[in-house]
């Protein structure tokens, strides 16, 4: 049975209970065959009704006679399986035997037609859908696959694709080590921004970097041995403060220090620093400090 | 006071709900707190004066959801399923209606039972109470849907599956996308 069936079937039952539950007694016989009836033909009741059948025997002559003698007794096996199944075996039995439930209720005092079929209603039929009902529930919970699940972003917390780069700011010789993080921050569904990959050739270099400092979210300086903020560092610095300055928290300026290396330039200390003694700290105190996050699990397309 | 309410949630713990605008069908999680509501609103809708003490042990007050499909605004109340609705009504019929009625019923035969003395023109009232009725049931809910997290204030939502056009977020009222 898929979703759908196992909700419509369920829908269907509460229907038909809660009718011969609550409904008025004037029409118990229509509600009765009705919910007998959808018993016997429903694909998800039958998953739950029909193992017991197979399993049990129930006597509900016996308790009949014991039931409509006094004085009465209506006491039900104390297995839940078997008791389910006996329960079901009574309201089937009980259309044959209308005497029966008529003397069933004048054994416990009820006189009136209408309060027989109130007393028959709460000793085997509420039982009897009560159960059914939780039975039901696991038959369908077994039968559904685990809901999936899907995020719903605000407007407000999507950024445009023109401001989510990471500009990787770094000396050259430093090349070796700023790809470790481009291409693993590639590889999670980041965009990082580094000048070789990232400019076109014969790109004038002042504006291309100035370009990748407007279309990113944060700039990223490795300070190794080798770092000196001058020249084009100094003027990174530089572009990265007036971006801060410009995008306030939609723009981080992070600092990753190595051991023994230099000095952190002093432009920078303000802002987020760390000091790491592998690329794997450098990568987690990185990720860490981003204004953007990425979103929720799937599966790649190959194994789909 | 007291009797017992049982809702019933779907394997992930979401109830189902209905839009009452559109009428289509989603799901959000309960607190007790908000079945308290559903509760207090359908005492009050049948016109009873007994739900200040349901509506005094809770300081939230009811939300407001939006559908998922038509993104109508509702207070949380309006928001319930005629099963949920009815299940209300024969709880409080069971629970608060009919006893008072017996009360009431009772003590009418109290006065007007012992007929009248010489010179009054008295009528004779009688009352049996009736069988009380059923406990009613709720479920069981299938778990059906797929599950929306909404990011702008962290709470979950089912809608109909393959459903992604939702436009705001049914807790906060957001403008979202489905992503």
């Amino acid at each position: 049975m898929d979703k759908e069936e196992i909700t419509e079937s369920l829908r269907e039952f509460k229907r038909y209970r809660d009718d011969l539950l609550h409904e008025d007694t004037s029409t118990f016989d229509h509600h009765y065959e009705r919910l007998l009836e959808f018993c016997k033909k429903d694909k998800l009741l039958q998953s739950v009704l029909s193992p017991l059948e197979q399993r049990h025997i129930p006597d509900v002559d016996a308790w009949w006679k014991a039931a409509t003698n006094r004085p009465s007794r209506t006491s039900l096996p104390s297995d839940p399986d078997e008791e389910l199944l006996f329960l079901y075996r009574l309201l089937q039995s009980a259309e044959d035997r209308p005497n029966d439930v008529c003397a069933l209720g004048i054994a416990h005092g009820h006189n009136k037609q209408k309060e027989w079929l109130e007393f028959f209603r709460t000793l085997i039929i509420r039982p009897f859908a009560e159960q059914l009902s939780n039975r039901l529930a696991q038959a369908a919970n077994l039968a559904t696959p685990e809901a999936r699940a899907a995020q719903a972003v605000p407007y407000a917390r999507i950024p445009s694709p023109k401001e989510i780069r990471i500009f990787l700011s770094h000396k050259s010789v430093d090349k070796p080590l700023v790809y470790r993080y481009y291409h693993a921050l590639k590889t999670v569904g980041f965009d990082p921004w580094i000048d070789e990959r990232n400019m076109p050739a014969g790109a004038n270099l002042e504006r291309e970097v100035l370009r990748g400092f407007e279309e990113s979210c944060a700039a990223v300086f490795f300070i190794t041995e080798s770092f000196k903020d001058e020249k084009y560092l100094a003027a990174e610095v530089d572009y990265a403060i007036i971006q801060k300055r410009k995008k306030e928290k939609k723009f981080a300026i992070i600092t990753l220090r190595y051991a023994n290396a230099a000095a952190v330039p002093g432009l920078l200390t303000p802002y987020i620093y760390k000091d790491i003694s592998n690329d794997l700290e450098g990568f987690d105190a990185l990720v860490t400090a981003l204004p953007i996050e990425l979103g929720t699990c799937r599966w790649k397309a190959a194994a789909v | 006071m007291q009797y017992a309410v049982s809702i019933s949630t779907d394997r992930d713990g979401f109830l189902r709900r209905s839009c009452a605008s559109c009428g289509r069908d989603f799901k959000t999680q309960i607190s007790e707190s908000e079945l308290q509501w559903a509760l207090a609103f359908q005492v009050q809708r049948m016109g009873l004066d007994i739900g200040s003490d349901v509506l005094s042990t809770t300081n939230e007050g009811p939300r407001v959801l939006r559908c998922p499909y038509c993104a109508f605004p509702g207070k949380d109340q309006d928001m319930h399923t005629d099963e949920t609705v009815n299940y209300l009504k024969r709880v409080i019929l069971r629970e608060v209606v009919m006893p008072q009625l017996n009360d009431f019923f009772s003590g009418l035969e109290n006065i007007f039972g012992r007929g009248g003395s010489r010179g009054q023109v008295s009528i004779r009232f009688e009352h049996t109470p009736g069988v009380k009725a059923l406990r009613p049931i709720h479920g069981p809910e299938p778990p059906d849907m797929d599950i929306v997290e909404f990011i702008c204030c962290g709470k979950k939502a089912k809608v109909a599956g393959g459903w992604t056009d939702v436009q705001v977020c049914v807790f906060c009222g957001a403008e979202v996308i489905v992503l």
